[in-house]
């Protein structure tokens, strides 16, 4: 639903980003989307401040629809929000999300940032990574959320999820996958008042998207190449050395799942589970068929070689001991 | 090789995993304004990884001062890695990381390497930030919060490096002597 009057160009800028983003993607996700007029649509796409009555009939259908926003919003009631300027991946995750809605398959329905496990009936693995994710594009660090267990709050994050605070025990647990992120309530709150240091919302994606599923996250595929954009703060998350051989085999060349599990010489969980927390940290890149692959030698004598030099090294140090 | 400014603990690293005492040019610090610490390193620190089948691994530390940059270039050419040691609580500590991964890039652009950062307070974005700087020039490089008088650390940024250099599949005749 285009603008008609006058308004914001911002608001021009983001519904032109949208219709481009949907051409790029044309072919490339589960269902074929198009922009068309409204008496012929599936979603419904409009942007705030829009006050046509339609919107509410729509609303009221419980048809799906994407409310595109020029500012920063944390309210709870708008489930497919993008905040312009918004990314293209953010905008295949949502295409995907709406073809699962529309096909019915509401309980595999991963809910927006503003809509963080807010009933415990429609939890789902993957809300609390999703919306880490859409906090971190969203970018709002004035604003925070307090994740309530039980109706006592156990976790502090900031609103661009930058960094978040807990107790030691709340760390820990985070750490281990002892506790179910999706379980927590998140509401907009106040700044912690205790005695905690700040830690890097790094360490909450990637151990939540780790310990998140044994199955590839529902934006990833198996048959995609992907590569890392930068590395994850491997100091402060201390990584198997299982791990640590997926992430640098992807800041080689692409690669797909199998690949990984090939190259790396790991289990197809743990190359899953890594994945996926490259993909909760952000880090993680799908790449074209053509631009995969790349730079591992084929030299096999001097692969050899090297191969047992680091291993001698490794036996030296001690290294490599955890799997 | 272990590199980076003055202050940042390479010859710290070194001593945490050399076989051998290392062999260090440490000398009394006369510039105390860059960073204040007794003594510094001006021509190289060495150490060595003997490892069971009797290959030596030299470890080499650059001296951290910029007028002692022409060193980097000797000691890097024939490397097998480097890593990078930055000081995290110092102002200029991005730069610094531009400065030097620009500097290694153009003496091997194929040469993996590791950055540690050390003394990064709680919460500060400076890992994010040194990391996206990396990846906006193309380099997607390990930068990890460290703290090199831990072994564990030093282990963490070699464990790295070694994975790296797998990944890679460089050449091993580099490697050894």
């Amino acid at each position: 639903m285009k603008p008609t009057g006058a308004v914001d160009e911002r608001i021009t800028h983001a519904l032109q980003l949208m219709e481009s983003v949907v051409w790029a993607f044309h072919g490339t996700t589960q269902a074929t989307w198009r922009m068309g007029p409204l008496e012929s649509a599936d979603v419904l796409v409009f942007h705030e401040g829009n006050t046509d009555e339609r919107i509410a009939q729509w609303k009221s259908q419980g048809r799906p629809i994407v409310e595109i926003a020029v500012r920063s919003r944390l309210d709870s009631d708008t489930p497919n929000l993008l905040v312009y300027p918004f990314r293209a991946a953010q905008v295949l995750v949502l295409l995907d999300r709406l073809e699962t809605q529309l096909t019915g398959s509401f309980a595999a329905l991963a809910p927006s940032a503003s809509a963080i496990a807010p009933d415990s009936s429609h939890q789902d693995q993957w809300s609390f990574v999703e919306g880490l994710r859409d906090l971190r594009s969203v970018q709002n660090s004035e604003a925070w959320l307090v994740g309530r267990s039980a109706h006592a709050p156990v976790l502090w994050l900031r609103g661009d999820a930058a960094t978040y605070t807990a107790e030691p025990v709340t760390v820990q647990a985070i750490r281990r996958g002892a506790l179910n992120p999706n379980s927590l309530t998140l509401a907009k709150g106040s700044a912690p008042t205790g005695g905690q240091a700040p830690r890097s919302g790094m360490e909450l994606s990637w151990f939540t998207g780790y310990h998140a599923s044994d199955r590839l996250a529902p934006a990833l595929t198996l048959s995609a190449s992907y590569r890392i954009s930068s590395w994850p703060n491997f100091g402060l998350i201390r990584p198997l050395p299982s791990q640590l051989r997926v992430v640098a085999g992807l800041s080689s060349a692409a690669a797909d799942l199998r690949e990984i599990i090939k190259r790396a010489g790991v289990t197809a969980e743990e190359a899953t589970r890594t994945l996926n927390a490259l993909y909760a940290c952000g880090v993680l890149v799908g790449v074209s068929p053509d631009e995969a692959g790349g730079t591992v030698s084929t030299n096999t004598r001097r692969r050899a070689g090297l191969a047992k030099l680091l291993a001698n090294v490794r036996k030296h140090l001690g290294l490599g001991t955890r799997s | 090789m272990f590199t980076g400014p003055m202050g940042a603990g390479k010859t710290t690293a070194i001593r945490a995993i050399s076989d051998a005492p290392p062999v260090s040019t440490e000398v009394a610090n006369t510039d105390q304004a860059t960073y204040a610490k007794p003594t510094t390193t001006v021509a190289l620190d060495y150490g060595q990884l003997l490892l069971e089948d009797g290959t030596a691994v030299s470890l080499y530390g650059t001296p951290g001062q910029q007028r002692f940059s022409f060193m980097w270039e000797i000691l890097c050419r024939g490397a097998i890695g480097v890593i990078l040691l930055l000081d995290g609580s110092t102002a200029n500590a991005r730069q610094e990381l531009q400065s030097y991964a620009e500097a290694f890039r153009r003496i091997d652009p194929g040469q993996p390497f590791v950055i540690g950062i050390g003394r990064v307070p709680p919460g500060d974005c400076l890992l994010d930030e040194c990391a996206r700087a990396l990846g906006s020039r193309g380099i997607v490089a390990p930068v990890f919060g460290v703290d090199v008088r831990q072994r564990e650390d030093v282990l963490l940024l070699i464990e790295t490096l070694l994975c790296v250099l797998e990944a890679h599949g460089l050449e091993a005749d580099h490697a050894a002597h």
